[in-house]
């Protein structure tokens, strides 16, 4: 018999909360994390709002250990394995592996050209901090996790569930007990360049779904999920808040940052995820969308949702967080988690007008109460990667 | 081997049909020569099958000096045209390291094009060229207003760029991942590559290493090795098969202390009877497992002499060099971060 794969524990840091309780009571009440972007030595364009956390203070989370200063990364992933720990209860001792996700990594490279450009000497600890795999060791050393497998798994906007869908498949094949498993991403200038220039950040708000949508804002954040096998989980008399029934990934193969005009990639994953939890498309309770407000995304998500699953309740938070890269599909697979504890659904903020485009069950704008069964966490990324995963409320006899 | 020394001369497509004809040479040489049927050992994947490389295609730097900066020694590849390989649009403006990566992708999975392409997976490493390009979309930033970085150069910037563009130009439609852990990039790319395989996700895996050295990257190296050395190399790995070169009976990541990393490596030679080393990873770590290579009276060979700092290729150069050495049945490949992942893969030849 499969070992089945629950969640015992989550972590958030949000610019809608710095836990994840806070978090999730702002995301019910729909409130806009995003405002204007304040940061020194950037130049700010038109499209001027993003997703900062402005209230983060690390000393407040964590008192450290280390004398390097740490990457604003490393210290926001902190903050949520440490809160996803505390969640779950877990020991320490009893963490096999950290998968976590990123897209930009630690945004050192930011300043880091900067100073190269304008011949500044770097400091030690900002080139350390360009050097990735800092990012994990730094974890586990100042939260004293040891002997623990890490792996960073770079997979653009997608990566925290392909993080997920990586330790999932470890725990389900008996490699692993207990994996920590998430996304995290500073606010990183080069995306927010980047993006402006590729015309997808927003004037000023998220509009996932609405007709007037114009882009994606640009954001940080950090969220964790402790999975753990259910023995283990009974074992040591965890509360389980969901279970991870079944999941799809797929790559476009179509082009490095459009999506497939057909929308096959996300096709292939929906309909992969449906097939992997053996249900149908209506089964589905909530559909948190990859939902990033731009023309092209919300269209072809519509379409296929449409196609594949039918009029299901959905929603995209990042019209209340912006886009916060690799952090997004983690911190969405926290409030699938939170939906079907809680049988609440966040609302999608800003919608005011109906798009014939995307003629999906948007909740716009208030929180639904509903009875959530099966919740189901889409995210597609630069590189064509789409992964789609499947919580389900946890029955003990299943 | 000869497979290794005319790498660098790639550079037209009449001598890529060359290098793939050499390349098939080899690797039926490695199957003829077989003499023993492998034994199946236990270890993280005793009850799973077996996971073995099927090919491998290596873009090898020249060995010259660099002009870069003249303390540093690089050993870099040659430009290639890309275009000679795919006639895909918008690759010829990539980065060296994604380019190199195409290549050498294209090179060592030919037979994609008659493969389901929704069963390969690919898995990227690359340590330190987002840097460069991170950099390059930036400078216009800072020469005169953020209004001038290219849009087209901004995917170059993220981490996955090159997983991308790999599935992007052979079409494959299932997992497309970049790895990064240092300096261990390489073998944690090859233990989730096998995981996906054994866990049934993908028939085969496609590994890649790619690197590219620059001046920026000599300034964000910490270590300032007098050494460096770019390339690329890609392997094919799948179930156990014909076609295997060699097998991959252990394999171990985890972020442990070094006196509990040499049990696991102590606790294997006593297991396999495995003599070889290959080790090398330009930090500490090299000097203290030293000790335990003389004590135990393995033969070692410390690859970072020759090829100097390779960011994430370290342990792939290793596996290029040890499958190309025809007199070494079988070892253990072992890369290290001073802080944080230590890996080892323990590498049997089919037969040798």
């Amino acid at each position: 018999m499969d070992t089945r794969v629950v969640v015992t524990g989550v972590g958030t840091i949000t610019s809608i909360g710095l836990n994840h309780a806070e978090f999730w009571k702002n995301c019910q009440m729909g409130t806009i994390g995003t405002s204007e972007i304040e940061l020194s030595n950037i130049e700010l364009f038109k499209g001027k709002y993003g997703g900062q956390i402005k209230t983060f203070d690390f000393t407040k989370f964590h008192k450290q250990k280390s004398t390097h200063q740490l990457g604003r990364s490393t210290q926001l992933l902190i903050a949520s394995v440490k809160e996803a720990i505390s969640n779950s209860n877990i020991n320490n001792d009893d963490i096999n592996k950290l998968y976590i996700g990123t897209t930009m990594g630690e945004v050192a490279i930011d300043d880091t050209s900067r100073n190269y450009h304008l011949g500044i000497q770097n400091s030690e600890d900002l080139l350390r901090n360009n050097q990735l795999e800092y990012i994990l060791n730094d974890t586990l050393r100042e939260l004293e996790i040891k002997n623990c497998e890490t792996l960073l798994l770079c997979n653009a906007c997608s990566a925290g569930n392909y993080a997920l869908v990586s330790a999932f498949e470890c725990i389900k094949n008996n490699k692993a007990d207990v994996i920590i498993v998430g996304g995290v991403d500073a606010f990183s200038k080069t995306a927010y360049y980047g993006f402006t220039r590729l015309g997808a950040v927003a004037s000023e708000k998220c509009r996932p779904f609405d007709k007037n949508r114009d882009g994606m804002l640009v954001a940080e954040g950090a969220a964790c999920l402790v999975l753990e096998s259910e023995k283990h989980a009974i074992k040591r008399k965890a509360s389980i808040i969901a279970e991870v029934v079944g999941y799809g990934i797929s790559s476009d193969a179509f082009h490095i940052n459009v999506p497939h005009p057909d929308g096959t990639g996300i096709e292939n994953a929906t309909i992969a995820a449906l097939k992997y939890a053996n249900i149908n498309g209506n089964q589905i309770d909530y559909i948190s969308a990859h939902g990033t407000g731009t023309i092209a995304n919300d269209k072809i998500e519509s379409k296929i949702l449409n196609k594949v699953v039918g009029k299901v309740p959905i929603s995209s938070i990042k019209s209340m967080l912006g886009h916060t890269m690799g952090a997004a599909s983690a911190i969405e697979s926290v409030a699938c988690c939170l939906s079907i504890r809680d049988n609440i659904i966040p609302p999608t903020i800003n919608y005011t007008d109906w798009d014939e485009e995307c003629d999906v069950n948007c909740v716009m704008n208030n929180s639904m109460n509903k009875e959530v069964k099966y919740a189901m966490n889409n995210s597609y990324a630069f590189g064509g990667s789409n992964a789609s995963i499947i919580f389900k409320e946890y029955e003990e006899n299943n | 081997m000869l497979l290794v020394d005319l790498m660098p001369l790639l550079y037209l497509k009449s001598m890529r049909r060359t290098i793939e004809k050499i390349n098939i040479i080899v690797i039926w040489w490695v199957i003829f020569i077989q003499y023993v049927c492998p034994h199946m050992d236990c270890g993280e994947l005793e009850d799973k099958m077996k996971i073995c490389i099927s090919n491998i295609y290596s873009i090898m730097p020249i060995f010259k000096q660099n002009e870069i900066e003249d303390k540093n020694r690089i050993n870099q590849t040659e430009n290639y045209d890309i275009t000679c390989f795919s006639s895909k649009k918008g690759l010829r403006r990539l980065p060296k390291s994604t380019k190199n990566a195409i290549i050498a992708s294209i090179n060592v999975f030919d037979e994609v094009k008659s493969y389901d392409t929704s069963r390969i997976g690919i898995f990227v490493g690359s340590m330190m060229s987002y840097i460069e390009n991170a950099n390059k979309f930036l400078e216009p930033a800072f020469q005169k207003s953020a209004k001038y970085v290219s849009p087209l150069a901004f995917p170059n910037t993220v981490l996955n760029n090159i997983s991308g563009w790999i599935s992007i130009v052979l079409g494959t439609t299932n997992i497309n991942t970049t790895v990064a852990s240092g300096k261990t990039t390489g073998i944690d790319a090859i233990k989730i590559a096998c995981d996906y395989i054994q866990f049934g996700m993908i028939d085969k895996a496609l590994v890649v290493m790619s690197e590219e050295i620059t001046e920026i990257i000599l300034q964000c190296d910490l270590k300032r090795s007098t050494h460096y050395s770019e390339g690329t190399v890609a392997i094919v790995l799948e179930k156990e098969c014909d076609e295997s070169i060699c097998l991959i009976e252990d394999s171990f990541s985890s972020n442990v202390e070094l006196k509990d990393f040499k049990k696991v490596i102590s606790e294997i030679m006593d297991r396999t009877g495995c003599s070889n080393i290959i080790y090398g990873s330009g930090n500490n770590d090299d000097s203290d497992l030293e000790k335990l290579f003389a004590n135990k009276g393995f033969n070692k060979d410390n690859l970072y002499e020759k090829y100097g700092e390779c960011f994430s290729l370290n342990s792939f150069f290793k596996i290029h060099d040890f499958l190309g050495d025809g007199t070494k049945k079988d070892t253990l490949i072992l890369e290290t971060n001073e802080e944080g992942n230590k890996a080892l893969l323990h590498l049997k030849k089919k037969g040798i």
